[in-house]
C-alpha cells in the first residue's frame, strides 16, 4: 500500500482521536515531570518544601563582644584560662540551657593529625557546660564521609560520650531548606537545622587548618559542616560560601584551637610533618576577628585570606581583632 | 484488511516504545539514590557511582595487608563524589587528571587505635601521579627506594607507581605500623607490575647544583598564570641560597613562543617591568617584578625560564645552562 492510499484513508475523526490520545500523553509526561520537579532545588524529600529563613541568634547581646588568647601548649589550661578571660563561661551558658557544639569531624582521621576538633578540649569543653549548669550538650557535625567512621576514628564520640554529652549524626530528617537574606549560594539549601532549633548555645570548635581552595579552614569554614545536599558544588565559590555561613550563623562564642597547626596540605594534612606546634587558644563571640587572629598562625594575614574581607564586609564581625581589645595571656 | 493490521503494527510499537521509555525511567529513578556502602559486605569493591569496579584485577588484589585486620570494605570514588572522600583537597586531584581513588583501613588486631589506612589514587599516567606527589612533598622527608619518587614521614608513607599515587597513613608513630606500612608498598609495587619508571622531562635539568628532591610538577596554575600547565620547577643551590628554575613541554615551537609571550604580558600587567641586558639567549625576555626577576625563554618546544630570583647575575647563569641543556634534545643552540 502506498502512502498515498494510506492518507486517504486516514479520516478527520480518525486524526481528531489520535490527536487526542498523544494530546493525553504528553500532558500524562508534563504532570509526572512537575510531580517529581524539586521547586525547593534541594536534595530533599519532597516534603521539606517549606523553606526556613536564617538561624536562631545564639549570640549573647549582654556579654559583648570579647576575645582572649592565651600562649600554651596544654589544652585543659588554655581553655580554662580563656574562658576566664572573656568573663567565665557562666557569662555565656546559663542554668538549663541546651547546647549545641559543632565540631569540626570532617574526616575519619586520627587526632594526632590534628584535621579535626581534639577530642581532650571537646570533653573539657563540655565539663565547663554542664558545670555552668547547661542541662544538655549534644556535639554535632555534617561529614559527608561516613558520619559513623568520622566520629569513632577521631575521638570525638568517646569524648562526648566519657563526658556526657549526645552525639548528634547527620539524618535526612533533620535537614530543612534553609535561605538566608541577601544571600546568594544558600538558597532553599538543605542545613542541617534540628539540632541547632533545639538549643539555645551554640558554640563552634574548630582547629587551624591550611586549606586548598580557600587557604585556611578556621571557625567560620566550619559551618561549612552545617550544609547537606551536593555542597561540594561551592568548593568552585569557597570564599562566598564561607561569608555566608559566617552571615547565617550567629553562635554564642568560638574556640579556634592553634595548639597544633596545620602547615600544608590542609585540610586532610596525613603527615605529622604538616603540623607544628603553634601554641594558641582563641576564644571569641567575633568569629571574623578570631579567624584574623588565627591567620597568623598559619603565617598568612586576615588580608590574604579573601573570606576574611567579605565576611567583615558583610557585617559579620571585624576584621581587625584589635577591636575588640582581646586579652593576650601565657600558660608556658 | 491493510489498514486494521497497520493500526496493529503501530500499536505494538507504540506499546513497545512507552515500556522502554517506562524502563529507562525506572532506572533513572532508582539511580537517583545514593549508594549505601555499609550494605555491601567486607571486601568488596566498592564504586559509588558506578556499576563497575574503577580498579583492574591487579590493583585489587594488592588491597591487602598482612597482620593487619580490614577496618572497612574498600571504598572507590570517582570525579565526581572524590570530595565526599577528601573535601577541599579534590580540586589539586581532579586538576591533575585524576581518574579514581580506592581506600580501606586496617588495624592491627591485638590494639584497635593501631591503625592505617591505604589511598591508592589512579591518575591516568605517571606525569600526573608525579604532580600530586610533589606538589604535596612533606618538609623533612626521608627518600626511599621503594620506587623513583617515594619517602616516608614519621607516621606515612607516599610514592608513585607507575600512574598510582600511594599515600598510607598511621594514626599513630608506631614500628610495626611503619613495617607494615613499607611491606604494604613492596608488595603494591610487585603486584602491579610498574617497574622502575621515571619521567624523562625530569632530566632536562642542568645536574649541576640541582636539587633533585625539590622537583615538582605543577599539572596547571603554575605560579598563578592559569595557562601555565604541566610545568616542571627544581631548585638550585647557589652561593647566596637557592634559584628556581622551570621548564613546560609544549606541543611545538609557535606553542611554546606564544605561552612565553602571554606568561611575560601576564606580569607586566601585574606591573612587572621589562629589563634589557645581555644573556646571549636571543629570545629571553627579563622581567623585574616584587624586586626580584623572572627570566622566560624559549628552546624548540620547550618554554623555560628562572622564577623569582634575587640575584640576576646567577640567574643568566642559571638561564644560559638550562638553555645548553634543552638544546641537547632540541638541537636548538
Amino acid at each position: 500500500m502506498s502512502n498515498k492510499d494510506n492518507c486517504e484513508k486516514t479520516d478527520r475523526r480518525e486524526f481528531l482521536i489520535r490527536s487526542s490520545k498523544a494530546g493525553l500523553l504528553i500532558l500524562s509526561s508534563c504532570a509526572t515531570g512537575y510531580l517529581f520537579y524539586n521547586r525547593n532545588n534541594s536534595q530533599l524529600p519532597a516534603d521539606k518544601n517549606e523553606t526556613v529563613s536564617g538561624l536562631p541568634d545564639f549570640s549573647v547581646k549582654e556579654a559583648g563582644g570579647k576575645m582572649a588568647v592565651v600562649k600554651g601548649d596544654d589544652r585543659i589550661k588554655t581553655i580554662n584560662l580563656a574562658l576566664k578571660a572573656v568573663g567565665g563561661i557562666e557569662n555565656f551558658i546559663k542554668k538549663g540551657d541546651r547546647v549545641l557544639l559543632k565540631v569540626n569531624a570532617a574526616f575519619a582521621s586520627p587526632p594526632v593529625l590534628s584535621a579535626t576538633t581534639n577530642p581532650q578540649l571537646l570533653e573539657e569543653v563540655i565539663r565547663l557546660c554542664y558545670a555552668a549548669g547547661a542541662s544538655s550538650v549534644a556535639v554535632t557535625d555534617n561529614p559527608i564521609n561516613d558520619p559513623s567512621s568520622c566520629f569513632a576514628l577521631t575521638g570525638i564520640e568517646s569524648a562526648a560520650k566519657r563526658a556526657g554529652a549526645k552525639v548528634i549524626l547527620p539524618e535526612e530528617s533533620l535537614f530543612e531548606p534553609l535561605t538566608i537574606e541577601g544571600g546568594s549560594l544558600i538558597k532553599d539549601w538543605p542545613v542541617f537545622y534540628q539540632p541547632l532549633i533545639n538549643s539555645d548555645k551554640l558554640i563552634g570548635i574548630a582547629p587551624v587548618k591550611d586549606h586548598q581552595r580557600s587557604g585556611a579552614s578556621m571557625t567560620m569554614k566550619n559551618w561549612y559542616g552545617l550544609l547537606g545536599g551536593r555542597r561540594n558544588i561551592f568548593h568552585q565559590d569557597i570564599h562566598n560560601i564561607i561569608k555566608e555561613l559566617a552571615v547565617m550563623v550567629k553562635p554564642t562564642f568560638v574556640i579556634l584551637d592553634g595548639t597544633v597547626s596545620m602547615m600544608t596540605n590542609g585540610p586532610t594534612g596525613g603527615s605529622l610533618s604538616d603540623l607544628k606546634h603553634t601554641n594558641t587558644m582563641i576564644v571569641g563571640t567575633d568569629q571574623v576577628a578570631v579567624d584574623a587572629y588565627g591567620a597568623a598562625l598559619l603565617g598568612k594575614s586576615a588580608g590574604e585570606l579573601a573570606y576574611i574581607e567579605k565576611a567583615y564586609s558583610a557585617g559579620a564581625g571585624n576584621m581587625d581583632y584589635r577591636v575588640l581589645n582581646p586579652e593576650i595571656l601565657n600558660t608556658l | 484488511m491493510p489498514g486494521y493490521k497497520d493500526s496493529q503494527n503501530e500499536t505494538f510499537i507504540s506499546i513497545t516504545v512507552l515500556l522502554l521509555l517506562a524502563i529507562t525511567g525506572t532506572l533513572i529513578f532508582l539511580k537517583q539514590f545514593r549508594y549505601d556502602s555499609s550494605i555491601f559486605p567486607s571486601g568488596m569493591i566498592l564504586s559509588i557511582h558506578s556499576n563497575q569496579p574503577l580498579l583492574d584485577e591487579k590493583t585489587e588484589s594488592a588491597l591487602s595487608l598482612k597482620n593487619m585486620t580490614p577496618m572497612t570494605p574498600p571504598e572507590t570514588f570517582n570525579g565526581d563524589n572524590l570530595s565526599e572522600k577528601i573535601n577541599g583537597k579534590a580540586e589539586l586531584y581532579l586538576s591533575s587528571g585524576f581518574k579514581s581513588l580506592t581506600s580501606q583501613r586496617f588495624r592491627e588486631p591485638d590494639d584497635p587505635d593501631s591503625w592505617l589506612e591505604v589511598f591508592i589514587y589512579d591518575m591516568e599516567n605517571i606525569a600526573n601521579a608525579f604532580a600530586v606527589y610533589s606538589v604535596q612533598k612533606r618538609e623533612g622527608f626521608i627518600p626511599l627506594e621503594l620506587s623513583k619518587y617515594s619517602y616516608k614521614t614519621e607516621n606515612a608513607l607516599f610514592l608513585v607507581c607507575d600512574r598510582f599515587y600511594l599515600e598510607i597513613i598511621s594514626s599513630k608513630v608506631s614500628g610495626s605500623l611503619m613495617d607494615s606500612i613499607l611491606s604494604y608498598s613492596k608488595d603494591f609495587i610487585k603486584k602491579t607490575g610498574a617497574g622502575e619508571k621515571i619521567i624523562p622531562d625530569t632530566k632536562l635539568f642542568p645536574a649541576e647544583n640541582l636539587d633533585e628532591n625539590s622537583i615538582i610538577l605543577f599539572s596547571s596554575n603554575a605560579f598563578g598564570f592559569d595557562s601555565l600547565n604541566m610545568v616542571f620547577a627544581a631548585d638550585y643551590k647557589t652561593k647566596e641560597g637557592k634559584i628556581k628554575v622551570f621548564l613546560s613541554r609544549r606541543k611545538n615551537k609557535a606553542e611554546a613562543a606564544e605561552l612565553a609571550k602571554s606568561y611575560s604580558d601576564f606580569l607586566s600587567s601585574l606591573g612587572g617591568r621589562n629589563i634589557k641586558s645581555d644573556t646571549g639567549l636571543g629570545n629571553i625576555r627579563i622581567i623585574e617584578i616584587m624586586d626580584a626577576y623572572e627570566l622566560i625563554f624559549t628552546n624548540g618546544p620547550f618554554l623555560a625560564g628562572i622564577h623569582s630570583a634575587d640575584n640576576l647575575k646567577e640567574a643568566k647563569e642559571l638561564a644560559s645552562a638550562l638553555n645548553i641543556k634543552l638544546g641537547e634534545t632540541t638541537g636548538v643552540k
